[in-house]
């Protein structure tokens, strides 16, 4: 061997060798503390902060706290996200660091964009997979149907998310029900999200920050539901300065007030809005229709106080208050209803810093749902009340114990109060049915572990378990019944006298292989329980729909799911594509028996009514996105099937599920053209909802009974729809005033899209003209609409 | 202790179609809604009453959009488009068997249908039909329970009406479970008793309220369904006091009982009757106690106890 390749070779080693005891011997220290909006001091969420100088990062958490824990020296300390200018800033660590960073908003007018490290690379950085994240300024560029900014028609863009289609709350992810979503405000639970008839969600987006959808590889922090989850996130109130905001329309206003109690200490926000009902009936209801002496409005009011104790505490009190009315009148007065629709959720939860390593919240959560249906009718009275109450406590742990570890434990419970379908009933002859109302309730608990585990530069796995825990308690009353379906027994059970309960593990598990700079490739494996369904009567959601627990009849729903993408940046992240595959099998999904009929709840439970069977759904999702520039948006395509097998349904024969959709498309365009003019547009394309419908008619007792043929068999016509929006600013730059003006316009080419169908009888048998003919009936044709919108 | 009960349920049902359907029949066009070719089905309607034959009729099925031009039931080709008329029906109730045989009825719908001249229907028996024609061997079980009598009928005008208003059936339910009961009505004028709603179908189970004593309301039914009248005859038909007793009227009452299987198919017959086209309820699946087949309907035992009363 060569004497001076051998001296290399050694020099080599004892360089090796010195790096490696000083790497050992150098002191690490944490660099910690919170990314903030400069202009309003609102934490940000998702920020991507590392060290240019090894790559070494985090992401901001929920409340825009983030931690790194890294060897002593100097760095340049990156904090970047898409909205926002980049900020770098030289850090010299000789000893645990507190720092805040503040982010100034990008400014279209200023100067051309750059394009660097940003939030884009969070898509191929990150091991979350089936995940996006929308903020508020992004959903407020969409065209708004009515003038009205909704965060869930904005999150029904999204590939592998369908709407529940016009006139239907919720919306589905991935062939799963609408009641599969755990939609969080602040933290706490929504049953229902949108208001009645499902036009609009209850979320104002003024008082809103962020959204963040996971369709799948869902993490250990989040259980209750089988197929997404939906994390709101409230704004926190400007804490530097006051800001009012509003909007007027046609449909609807809205105000929101924020600002310091104490500036950069305490803050606030309270956001209002509401309808004005004749507004959107007129244009549909004819004079002489006997719906004219009817009205509905909606409200919805969003409160939080947010106070920075100390470096090491912060507390945040938030509530949220919604109402919907609706009264019917016939004609002659002889029958009055109304129905009372609403959610009210309020959450305290505190943060504290244990050390700049060991991140905690705790929250207290108060959620209501309730639905109250009141008619009279001579001199008869009877209500219909159907709800969920629930209290509960969430304490979370981030723990970041080196860069390449971020830990999450924690443990939450709740105690869930349901109201399935209360009736009361009373006349003038002083009967009353029944005393009390039904109530079931039930215990929910969890803990969990998980990690986010950076392996190495190219490998990086989130890793955790969930065990969840479910208790159905008394007082109830279950009603024993024999194979003939009569009564026989009834057992009275005490409060908190446990009937049933249920111990589940969930494992999740998301990993991510960095193929190279812009390319990732993803693949998760989770199982999820649900404790808690809501129960449909009908082809057509209904404010009848009623939220029902797990019990010892009725067994927890599972799932598991597997999915597997592939994620490509381009043009150094201005355009993010993605391709995910996913497969799903659900079990003991619950739908009511055939022929479950809503007074069967009185003198037995309503559980006997309901059958329980398997679903599976698979599909492949494709999303492009441009996140930058004048010109914004993005194309989102979901192919896909769901089934459901019932051993108690079509006869046993498996059939589509009533959310199976095979197309669903999305096109989103925005255009800054400059300071004064911005375009909006959305395409959507969709294929038919499923429906079941007649094959024959018999006479029976000489009535005209339907046969029908196999369960969701038919598909509606394809539903497609075009909205376009402008925006001019009215207002002018430098001034604190700001003001524009919106046209929006829904549905451009009136397409009669269906709502449903029914079958009119026209003529007689006796006159031998006879006929049933079916009639499609649509909802909305084009519908125009004008907002002005404020800020002061 | 006594208890109305008046199902509203499908009264919010029925208040949410209208209103939906009024807010929205602007939107609204005819379409061809594609249905694939299904078989015809046999529908048997059979019952036996205590005291009387048996009566079967069975009709086919026709495809749901297919115009109706009305049947004339005295052409034989035509009537058996829709109606089985080439079958063997035999009836038995374990003691001995009897064959029926087709009886023209203008009273009742169909006209045409098969009837008994020797097994009356008697409480506590069980009786076995069995019906043979070409294509099909169908049988059905059913059973008559003990009769049950009403205590008595009352009548009150409706407030804010004249002359008009419901009635009331009183009885004491005896204290086994399992009772149940169908209820028909007639003025005098009818030729038939009509199966009348009390609780939104015109059985009732006492489930809810076993060994009690019972007061249920009840309009009158109309005698014949819609689909019958000619345009030209529907005032005269349903005029105003339609589903309403009047003051002066002999309010007839027959009184049945019926077993677990009976209630369980007319129940569901019902509700399929009246959610039928409603969009807003799932198809309901109708329990028919037929075996044997591809056949739809059902065949029931009642027994009778029988009251009337002036409306004053």
């Amino acid at each position: 061997m060569h004497p001076s390749t051998m001296q290399r070779i050694f020099a080599v080693l004892a360089l090796v060798l010195v790096s490696l005891l000083s790497y050992g011997q150098t002191p690490k220290y944490t660099i910690s503390g919170y990314v903030k909006d400069n202009s309003n001091g609102e934490a940000l969420i998702g920020v991507s902060v590392y060290l240019k100088e090894n790559s070494v990062g985090v992401t901001t958490n929920t409340y825009g706290f983030f931690s790194l824990t890294v060897p002593a020296g100097t760095y340049t300390l990156v904090a970047s996200s898409i909205g926002f200018k980049t900020n770098s800033q030289s850090i010299t660590l000789d000893k645990n660091i507190s720092l805040d960073i503040e982010l100034a908003k990008n400014d279209i007018t200023v100067g051309p964009v750059t394009i660097t490290d940003d939030k884009s690379r969070e898509k191929i950085e990150s091991s979350q997979m089936s995940s996006v994240v929308l903020t508020i300024e992004e959903i407020k560029k969409l065209p708004a149907f009515m003038g009205e900014v909704d965060i869930l028609k904005s999150i029904s863009l999204l590939p592998g998310v369908q709407s529940a289609g016009e006139g239907n709350t919720g919306f589905y992810v991935r062939g799963g029900g609408p009641d599969q979503n755990l939609i969080l405000l602040d933290g706490a639970p929504v049953y229902n999200a949108s208001h009645l008839f499902g036009f609009f969600s209850v979320f104002n987006g003024d008082a809103i920050k962020s959204v963040e959808l996971i369709k799948g590889g869902m993490p250990a922090q989040y259980g209750g539901r089988l197929s997404s989850v939906l994390d709101i996130s409230m704004k926190e109130g400007n804490n530097k300065k006051f800001e009012v905001d509003g909007g007027i329309g046609l449909i609807a206003s809205r105000l929101t007030v924020q600002g310091p109690i104490k500036k950069n200490k305490v803050s606030f926000i309270v956001s209002g809005r509401r309808t004005y009902a004749d507004l959107i009936a007129k244009p549909f209801i004819r004079k002489d229709s006997p719906l004219a002496g009817s009205g509905y409005y909606f409200y919805d009011v969003n409160a939080k106080i947010n106070w920075i104790i100390g470096p090491k505490d912060r507390i945040f009190l938030s509530g949220y208050f919604g109402r919907d009315k609706f009264t019917f009148k016939n004609q002659s007065g002889s029958f009055d209803a109304g129905i009372k629709w609403g959610n009210a959720t309020a959450t305290a939860r505190w943060n504290h810093l244990y050390n700049s390593k060991l991140f905690s919240n705790l929250t207290f959560i108060f959620t209501d749902y309730n639905f109250t249906f009141d008619g009279s009718q001579s001199e008869f009275n009877f209500g219909l009340n159907s709800g969920v109450r629930d209290y509960g406590v969430k304490l979370d742990f981030n723990y970041y114990p080196t860069p390449k570890h971020t830990v999450r434990i924690g443990a939450e419970y709740t105690n869930h109060r349901y109201t399935p379908s209360s009736f009361t009933f009373s006349s003038s002859f002083g009967d009353i049915l029944p005393n009390e109302p039904i109530r079931m309730h039930t215990n929910e608990a969890a803990i969990y572990i998980g990690d986010d585990w950076e392996v190495n530069k190219l490998f990086r796995v989130n890793a955790g378990v969930r065990v969840s825990y479910f208790a159905f308690n008394g007082p109830f009353t279950r009603y024993e019944k024999n194979e003939f379906g009569q009564t026989v027994d009834t057992i009275q059970y005490k409060p908190w006298q446990r009937i049933t309960d249920y111990v589940r593990a969930e494992p999740r598990l998301s990993m991510r292989v960095k193929a190279h700079e812009n390319i990732a490739i993803k693949a998760s494996y989770t199982q999820n329980y649900q404790y808690t369904q809501l129960v449909s009567r009908a082809n057509v959601s209904l404010p009848l729909d009623v939220w029902l627990p797990t019990t010892e009849i009725t067994k927890p729903q599972f799932s598991q799911q597997v999915a597997l993408g592939y994620f490509h940046n381009f043009l150094g992240g201005m355009i993010e594509t993605s391709i995910e595959g996913y497969y799903k099998d659900m079990r003991n999904l619950v739908e009511f028996a055939d022929g479950a009929d809503p007074a069967q709840a009185i003198n037995d439970n309503i559980d006997h009514t309901l059958v329980q069977g398997r679903g599976e759904s698979y599909g492949m999702e494709v999303f492009v996105k441009k996140a930058k520039g004048k010109f914004q948006g993005w194309v989102g395509y979901t192919l896909a099937w769901a089934n459901r097998i019932f051993p108690d349904l079509n006869n046993g024969m498996s059939f589509p599920a009533k959310y199976d959709r095979r197309h669903d498309l999305s096109i989103v365009a925005t255009y800054d053209l400059n300071y004064r003019w911005q375009f909006g547009g959305i395409f959507v394309y969709a294929s038919g909802n499923t429906l079941t419908i007649p094959s024959q008619l018999y006479f029976y007792q000489g009535d005209l009974i339907t046969e029908y043929g196999p369960r969701n068999d038919y598909r509606f016509p394809a539903y497609h729809r075009l909205d376009v929006s402008v925006t001019y600013v009215t207002s002018k730059p430098e001034k604190r005033f700001k003001s524009s003006l919106t046209l929006s316009v829904y549905n451009v080419y009136s397409r009669q899209n269906p709502y449903f169908i029914y079958y009119d009888r026209e003529g007689n048998l006796a006159d031998g003209t006879f006929q049933l003919k079916a009639k499609q009936v649509s909802l909305f044709p084009v519908i125009p609409s004008l907002t002005w919108n404020f800020k002061y | 202790m006594k208890k109305h009960i008046i199902q509203f349920s499908s009264l919010l049902t029925l208040l949410l179609f209208v209103a939906g359907f009024m807010i929205l029949s602007s939107c609204e066009k005819d379409i061809t809604v594609g249905i694939p070719q299904a078989d015809k089905k046999p529908v048997v309607e059979g019952y036996i009453f205590q005291g009387e034959y048996a009566t079967v009729g069975i009709t086919w099925s026709f495809p749901f959009f297919k115009p109706l031009t009305g049947v004339d039931f005295t052409d034989p080709a035509a009537a058996q488009e829709f109606l089985v008329l080439d079958a063997l029906v035999t009836l038995s109730d374990g003691f001995s068997s009897e064959t029926l045989s087709l009886t023209f009825d203008p009273t009742s719908f169909p006209p045409i249908y098969y009837k008994g001249d020797s097994i009356l229907g008697q409480p506590g028996r069980t009786y076995t039909l069995n019906i043979k024609f070409p294509g099909y061997d169908l049988a059905a079980v059913t059973t008559i329970p003990e009769p049950v009598s009403l205590d008595s009928l009352a009548f009150k005008v409706e407030a804010g009406e004249d002359s008009l208003g419901f009635a009331r059936m009183y009885f004491q339910d005896p204290p086994a479970i399992g009772n149940i009961y169908r209820l028909y009505s007639k003025r005098p004028s009818y030729s038939n008793y009509v199966p009348t709603y009390a609780v939104g179908n015109s059985v009732i189970d006492d489930q809810a309220y076993n060994g009690q004593y019972i007061e249920f309301l009840f309009g009158r039914p109309d005698e014949r369904n819609n689909v019958f009248v000619s345009d030209t005859d529907t005032a005269e038909v349903y005029g105003d006091d339609s589903g309403y007793w009047k003051l002066g009227d002999t309010i007839m009452v027959r009184f049945c009982t019926i077993d677990r299987i009976s209630y369980d198919f007319i129940k569901t017959m019902e509700n399929a009757a009246g959610t039928s086209g409603n969009p807003f309820t799932n198809p309901t699946t109708v329990k028919s106690n037929i075996t044997g087949g591809n056949a739809l309907g059902g065949f029931c035992g009642l027994s009778v106890s029988e009251i009337q009363r002036i409306a004053q």
